[in-house]
């Protein structure tokens, strides 16, 4: 990987607001998660996030900031904890022979939580019509009537859905 | 602060990609559609993309969607936080279904959502809700959500929350948080509400909050690392916020020189237990960190501090004594 200077200097960056805030940051993600590994993973997951935005954003230097980003990745872990405990819910409520394998658990749950990412940027009303007729299969006229919206309402929120889940645009 | 798009695809393109997998969604003679939307990628090399990317994730839903996953993938999905005293949907292989209906699944007539999440004695719980926000509920809580397109009222009925919002993800839908004696309203921030007998207690970590009183219909706001209460007669004082306020969310209560009898309150919000001491003892100092989930710990710890008896008796009675 070509290193230009400037991409050096934004490194470099990167690198004291490490060394000036990784005591508060890390006992903060500890507060907060009540778990001192977890806090050291996400405080490296944090300052990895900051190296990948060098090229193109302007990283401040201050709490406010880090917080910010360090958050948005808390976000992250308790959503994904909250879908390991719902998955974890389902699968022992299942009688044993009917249980899924370790490794199906495993690629079903990754799985789900990256449809769980993009569903998530979505406005309620658009994600719920989205869930009723794509997981739950209904039609547009049994959706439109559970969700008190007409059917061309129904038809908008999944194309803006698909907008979103697939181009990361909101319309 | 979602990451670019590596290529970013014309907004244009991207809806007529959209449109075709509707159509396709709904076709009749799928290899018509099919045909026709092979045309449409031929266009140029960013059609082609639009299509992949679209494919793409309709094969993640298919694959979520397979016979054996399916009612997993619809309860895991369904709902953005967990609840609670929620049964499980147990249709898969044809055995007996109990209903359940998932959080922010409309129900048949209206739009408005009303759950209510609590946490049992001692038990602390977390929660990210549908629009990103967090939710940290400490012990014997009780909140009732009522939601709109544009406005989410967290309803306060008892206990302790702690709130993170993050405004600039849902900015058209509002949030406030209501009590009996009073309404906050948070703008980005970090907040801690505390529902006592005959007062709330506000606790601002980061951000900003308004808090109103419900029938002066006087309001006041708060900066960061400020605190305040406000009685059911109106009376208001405002002070430096206290950290330790926030250390229950990791089990742990934290006190300076407090009070033996205050410490008892406190701590018996985290237990089913009774716990008693002698009057002449009463206003002893604690000053310590103390989980909340071991109590015979805590008794053990604060009886040696303070050189005390305690006595332990069925199990959940405790009595605190002047050594003899």
């Amino acid at each position: 990987m070509k290193h230009t200077s400037s991409q050096q200097h934004a490194s470099k960056q990167i690198e004291m607001l490490y060394i000036h805030n990784q005591q508060w940051l890390r006992s903060w993600l500890y507060k907060q998660l009540g778990c001192n590994h977890l806090a050291a993973d996400l405080l490296h997951d944090t300052f990895e996030r900051l190296l990948k935005r060098v090229k193109n954003d302007v990283i401040e230097d201050s709490d406010a900031y880090l917080k910010t980003v360090a958050r948005h990745l808390l976000t992250d872990h308790w959503r994904k904890k909250n879908i390991e405990t719902a998955y974890q819910q389902c699968v022992s409520e299942l009688e044993p022979d009917l249980a899924p394998s370790a490794e199906e658990q495993v690629e079903h749950l990754e799985l789900l939580i990256q449809v769980d990412n993009r569903l998530r940027q979505l406005k309620t009303d658009v994600r719920q019509t989205f869930i009723a007729v794509q997981l739950e299969g209904l039609n547009y006229a049994d959706t439109a009537n559970r969700l008190a919206i007409s059917i061309s309402t129904v038809k908008r929120h999944l194309k803006q859905a698909m907008l979103s889940c697939c181009f990361n645009l909101s319309v | 602060m979602r990451s670019l798009n590596e290529s970013t695809i014309p907004i244009t393109i991207a809806e007529e990609a959209a449109d075709w997998w509707l159509e396709l969604q709904n076709s009749d003679n799928q290899s018509l559609t099919q045909q026709r939307i092979s045309s449409w990628r031929q266009q140029s090399s960013v059609h082609d993309e639009a299509w992949q990317k679209i494919a793409a994730f309709d094969m993640m839903l298919n694959d979520i969607n397979a016979p054996q996953r399916r009612p997993i993938s619809q309860h895991v999905l369904s709902q953005p936080s967990r609840g609670p005293r929620r049964q499980l949907l147990k249709s898969l292989f044809g055995l007996a279904v109990i209903g359940s209906t998932p959080w922010f699944i409309g129900s048949p007539v209206t739009h408005q959502q009303n759950k209510t999440i609590a946490t049992k004695v001692g038990e602390h719980r977390s929660w990210t809700l549908a629009n990103g926000v967090e939710v940290h509920l400490n012990t014997d809580t009780i909140i009732e959500i009522d939601e709109t397109n544009t406005l989410m009222t967290l309803v306060l009925k008892q206990g302790e929350v702690a709130i993170i919002t993050h405004a600039e993800q849902h900015p058209q839908q509002l949030l406030k948080v209501t009590t009996a004696i009073g309404d906050i309203t948070p703008i980005g921030t970090h907040f801690i509400v505390r529902q006592h007998p005959e007062q709330i207690q506000v606790t601002l970590l980061e951000g900003q909050v308004n808090v109103s009183d419900k029938h002066s219909l006087r309001s006041w706001t708060l900066q960061e690392n400020q605190a305040m209460t406000l009685t059911a007669s109106g009376e208001m004082s405002m002070f430096k916020a206290n950290t330790q306020t926030l250390a229950w969310q990791t089990g742990i209560l934290i006190v300076s020189d407090m009070p033996l009898n205050s410490f008892v309150s406190e701590l018996s919000r985290y237990h089913h237990a009774f716990i008693r001491y002698e009057p002449q003892i009463a206003n002893l100092r604690v000053s310590g960190s103390y989980p909340t989930d071991d109590l015979a710990a805590v008794m053990n710890a604060v009886s040696r501090a303070l050189n005390l008896n305690y006595t332990k008796r069925f199990g959940i009675w405790f009595h605190l004594s002047e050594k003899k």
